[in-house]
């Protein structure tokens, strides 16, 4: 298209891949299952929406716009309903809690 | 192929090469060539960010000390594949290929469901407990009224001492 959108296009572009980028550094970095699962899930959301507007901006045909929004909807409802429940699975049976961990609100509840 | 135009980096990779010509073939709308430099540079920049981005999510996936911590990685590599797709898309200026983000991102979802059912229904007792925990929280499944198997008992790794049965408040959760 035009060099105005091909800006605002390349500006959601860093924006995403950013996010993304520091999503993947706190999976890799952070201690706790449950903090990599906050990095994994959060971040990713803002880096998905900079990357799918990045091409709607610049194809900016109603084809990509309609799939571009039909993804958008569809990941803003999955990945927290998703990560909720892998949460959820987590806390019912395996990974413990990094040490320094100051609030456990499930765990409050299942103290002797 | 000139060494300062990082689209003709690209070209000389067989697979986009291929997508590439393949994408010409089908239109013949904007071409690879007239591509906004700045843009052209932000998915140069992005395919290598997200290729180091797989990787990182392929050592998570490997050294993940327990089985979520895996699904975690999984579904995170899933979304790099979703950002390679896009960043074809835009390097093509086509949208031959778009109509397989959605598709992935469901798949991405069913799989972590899934993972989810799995641990949730039978647990995961791989992972160690890690070096700085020390409170008596950490013993155990979250509900151990119903669920926990009678010939395992669950001993603290600091005391030693087995803990009290579970009390009817336990149980109801």
């Amino acid at each position: 298209m035009n060099a105005l959108t091909d800006t605002i296009a390349a500006l959601c572009l860093v924006f995403g891949l950013f996010f993304m980028f520091v999503g993947v550094i706190g999976v890799v970095r952070l201690p706790d299952t449950y903090l990599r699962l906050h990095a994994a899930t959060k971040s990713t959301t803002l880096g998905l929406i900079g990357l799918l507007l990045a091409v709607a901006f610049h194809i900016g045909t109603g084809n990509v716009i309609a799939k571009v929004i039909a993804t958008l909807v569809f990941a803003l409802i999955a990945m927290p309903i998703g990560s909720h429940l892998l949460a959820k699975a987590a806390m019912r049976s395996g990974p413990r809690f990094w040490g320094q961990t100051i609030a456990d609100e499930h765990g409050e509840d299942r103290v002797e | 192929m000139n060494p300062c135009d990082p689209g003709s980096w690209l070209t000389v990779m067989p697979l986009l090469a291929a997508a590439e010509s393949a994408s010409q073939q089908a239109h013949d709308g904007p071409g690879v060539g007239e591509l906004f430099a700045p843009l052209l540079y932000a998915v140069v920049m992005g395919m290598v960010v997200t290729g180091a981005g797989m990787l990182l999510c392929l050592y998570r996936l490997m050294a993940g000390p327990s089985l979520p911590d895996r699904v975690i990685a999984a579904d995170l590599f899933a979304l790099h594949v979703v950002a390679a797709v896009v960043l074809l898309t835009i390097y093509l200026g086509d949208d031959t290929y778009f109509g397989s983000v959605l598709g992935i991102a469901i798949i991405g979802f069913a799989s972590t469901v899934g993972f989810a059912q799995l641990i949730g229904a039978t647990g995961d007792n791989a992972d160690l407990p890690p070096a700085g925990s020390t409170s008596v929280q950490n013993l155990g499944p979250l509900d151990r009224g119903d669920k926990q198997d009678p010939h395992v008992v669950n001993v603290c790794p600091e005391t030693g001492r087995v803990p009290e049965t579970p009390t009817p408040q336990d149980a109801d959760r």
